[in-house]
Parts: structure tokens; C-alpha cells; sequence
């Protein structure tokens, strides 16, 4: 009797591991196809203002709270510098400045600098009910100008030399990322990367059915 | 000739199965009737008292699945019920007509938005299909022997994987649509 239990018993557990295998393939090719439709798209990157690599013009501003901030020039405690550009009344702004403190502690080694410009009563108010007193926020329209910013949110990654290393528009955690991410492999923005290894490939392609039809 | 423990499985998750997929339409009779009617299989008449009875007679039948006197019956109700679901998805299939909501993937597709992209294909047609297989299987007479503890335990079990199997399926069968509707965009 007992052996006739367990037999059935073992069956139904080989039949349930295989349902599971089966389920496990399903749901690896799902995220698989996720990851291919969801490929990063990095930052746009207008072609305005000091270009991704040029020595960014250096501010030296006073933020709301009357502190003082200096933006470019070389950094004494060799931290990055991430601009972040805003304006009260941008949805996306207030969808991605909850993100910033998280970003920060990701990253190590930058500062935040949150900047705008406008009417001060507004942006001080905004400022408060934000509750990131711990990021220096600027008035400046000068510069906004320099980077020539023209959409919002945009944001622009300083090294410590002072240099632009990344900048673009900025609308989900991904892009903002992807400006750190562009820094530290060196090239300009993300899409170029994504498009320069595409090009590289199509490059490898073409020599290899070169070399089988030699 | 199926031995006792795979029947109680069977019987007992074909009629969890059935009990989760006739609640939402129990729930939400509206929302069927708009199912039925995107079907387009039925004269307008008849969409409104067949939105009540179909979730009416699966209920039915998950229960009676569990009473040795009416199993047969409702196996056969059960049967019936999937089989003509099955046909007449795939008809719509065979027509081209895929963009409609199935009614069919019980409490997932009840959570989802009524924005979310919604198609049929083969695969609903074969979900129905092996739902009508489930309840066949409630019909085999089962052979005679003594069950012991180790019995009742592998049929609980079993029934739970397969249950929270079932589920994820079905999971994988919304999404389906999400995925190609992220193509499209």
C-alpha cells in the first residue's frame, strides 16, 4: 500500500516539476523579450551649450537658502557636479526629484546642484515642499543660458576638472543614470554609445562574410 | 482506470479553476455582457441573460464536480461550457478577430486596468480546451484501493501546484499583449 502511495506521489511530483520547468521557460522568454523592447535609451542630447567634453563655464552662485555654490571650475574635494535644471511647473521634475537622493548615494562622489529661475517667492516655496534643503537650489538665469537650456528637465554631469561630461534631457531614472553612465565609459551620451557598438557590429558582420567569401 | 489520488486532484482543482474564473463574472456582469458581445457569436437578445447564466452553470458545476452524485452531471456541464468557450474563441481567431477582451483569466484580468491591451489567440483556445480536458479527466472511474495518510497529502499538495500553476499561466497569457503592445509603441 505504502508503495503504491509513494509511487503516485513521486509521479505527481515528476509531472509538477515538469509543469515548473515548462512555466520557468515561458516566463524567462517573457522578461527576455521585456529586456529587448525595453533597451536603454539614455538621455537626449541637444546640441546647445558647452559640448561633452569642454571646460564648463564656472558660476559662482548663491543659492536660495543664501549659501554659496560654486558651479564648474576645478572641485578642491574632486566630486562630481550634477546640474539638474527645473522649473516649479514641470510634471516630470517632480516626478524625478524624489529619485535624486538615491542617485546620489548610487553614485558616490557628487553634488547635487538643483537650479532654475524665476520668481524667488515660488521657487523658495517649491523648494521647501520638495524637502531636499540638503541640495544647494539656484536662481540664475546666466546660467541657464550658458547651457543654453531650452526643455525640462534637463540635467549635465560636471567631473571634477570641470569639464561636461554628460548632459541631456532627462525624463526617467534611466536617463538620469545614464549620464554617469556615459561618464564613466567615456563617450559622449549614451545613444551614441548604443549606436557606435551597433555600428561597430554591423562592421564585424560585414568583414566576416567578407573573409568566407575569400 | 485513473488511480483515486490524480482523480481528487483533478476534480479538485478543476473546480477551484472554475469557482476563481466564474467570480469576477459574477462581479463584474458587465463587463461580461461586453465580452460576450465582442464575441460577436450571439443575437443582442440573447447577451444579457446568457451574461448571468453561463457564470451561473460554471459555478454549478464546480460545485457538483465535488459530490459523487451529481459529478457526472456537472463534468459534463463543465465540459460543454469550455468546449463551446474553446470553439468560439477559436472562430474569432480563424476570423482575424484577435483585439477583444476573452472574459476568461479569472481574477489577473479582473485586477488589470481597462486600459491594459487585451487579444486571444491559439493559446486561449488551448487554455480552454485543457480546462475542458480537466473536467474529462473528473469522468474516468477511479481504481479501487485503500488510501492511506501519504495519499491525501500528495493530492492536497498537488492540487496547490497546480492551482498556483494554472494562475501562472494564465499570468504569462495577460502579459502576452502587454509585450506586443510595447512594440507597437
Amino acid at each position: 500500500m505504502m508503495q503504491t502511495a509513494l509511487m503516485i506521489s513521486a509521479a505527481l511530483s515528476w509531472a509538477a516539476l515538469l509543469a515548473l520547468g515548462a512555466i520557468c521557460l515561458a516566463l524567462v522568454r517573457q522578461v527576455g523579450i521585456l529586456y529587448e523592447r525595453m533597451m536603454p535609451a539614455g538621455a537626449l542630447m541637444i546640441d546647445k551649450g558647452p559640448a561633452v567634453g569642454a571646460i564648463a563655464p564656472v558660476f559662482e552662485l548663491g543659492d536660495i537658502a543664501g549659501r554659496a555654490v560654486k558651479v564648474g571650475g576645478l572641485s578642491n574635494s574632486r566630486r562630481n557636479t550634477l546640474v539638474f535644471f527645473l522649473s516649479p511647473t514641470c510634471p516630470v521634475c517632480k516626478k524625478l526629484l524624489p529619485l535624486l537622493p538615491s542617485i546620489q548615494a548610487r553614485e558616490g562622489a557628487t553634488d547635487i546642484v538643483l537650479a532654475s529661475d524665476g520668481e524667488f517667492e515660488e521657487h523658495a516655496a517649491f523648494y521647501r515642499k520638495t524637502g531636499l534643503s540638503q541640495y544647494p537650489y539656484v536662481l540664475s538665469q546666466e546660467l541657464g543660458l550658458s547651457y543654453q537650456i531650452g526643455k525640462l528637465p534637463y540635467a549635465v554631469l560636471l567631473d571634477e576638472a570641470g569639464k561636461v561630461r554628460a548632459k541631456g534631457l532627462v525624463n526617467t531614472r534611466e536617463h538620469l543614470e545614464s549620464l554617469f553612465e556615459a561618464k564613466e565609459r567615456g563617450v559622449a551620451s549614451l545613444q551614441e554609445f548604443v549606436h557606435g557598438k551597433h555600428d561597430d557590429h554591423a562592421h564585424h558582420e560585414h568583414e566576416g562574410q567578407v573573409g568566407q567569401h575569400a | 482506470m485513473i488511480d483515486p489520488v490524480i482523480l481528487m486532484v483533478c476534480i479538485a482543482s478543476a473546480t477551484i479553476i472554475a469557482l476563481a474564473s466564474a467570480a469576477p463574472k459574477w462581479r463584474e456582469p458587465s463587463r461580461f455582457r461586453a465580452s460576450l458581445e465582442a464575441f460577436a457569436l450571439l443575437p443582442s437578445f440573447a447577451l444579457t441573460p446568457l451574461s448571468f447564466a453561463f457564470p451561473a452553470l460554471e459555478a454549478a458545476g464546480a460545485i457538483g464536480l465535488l459530490f459523487a452524485d451529481t459529478r457526472t452531471l456537472s463534468a459534463m456541464v463543465l465540459i460543454a461550457l469550455f468546449t463551446l468557450f474553446g470553439a468560439a474563441l477559436a472562430i474569432n481567431v480563424l476570423r482575424g478577430h484577435t483585439d477583444i477582451d476573452c472574459g476568461c483569466s479569472g481574477f489577473i484580468a479582473a485586477r488589470a486596468t481597462e486600459r491594459a491591451p487585451k487579444s486571444i489567440g491559439w493559446w486561449h483556445v488551448a487554455r480552454a480546451l485543457m480546462l475542458a480536458a480537466l473536467a474529462c479527466a473528473a469522468l474516468a472511474p477511479a481504481t479501487a484501493r485503500e488510501l492511506m495518510w501519504l495519499d491525501y497529502s500528495s493530492a492536497g499538495a498537488c492540487t496547490l501546484f497546480a492551482v498556483a500553476a494554472w494562475f501562472t499561466l494564465d499570468a504569462l497569457l495577460v502579459n502576452l499583449p502587454k509585450l506586443d503592445s510595447l512594440r507597437n509603441s
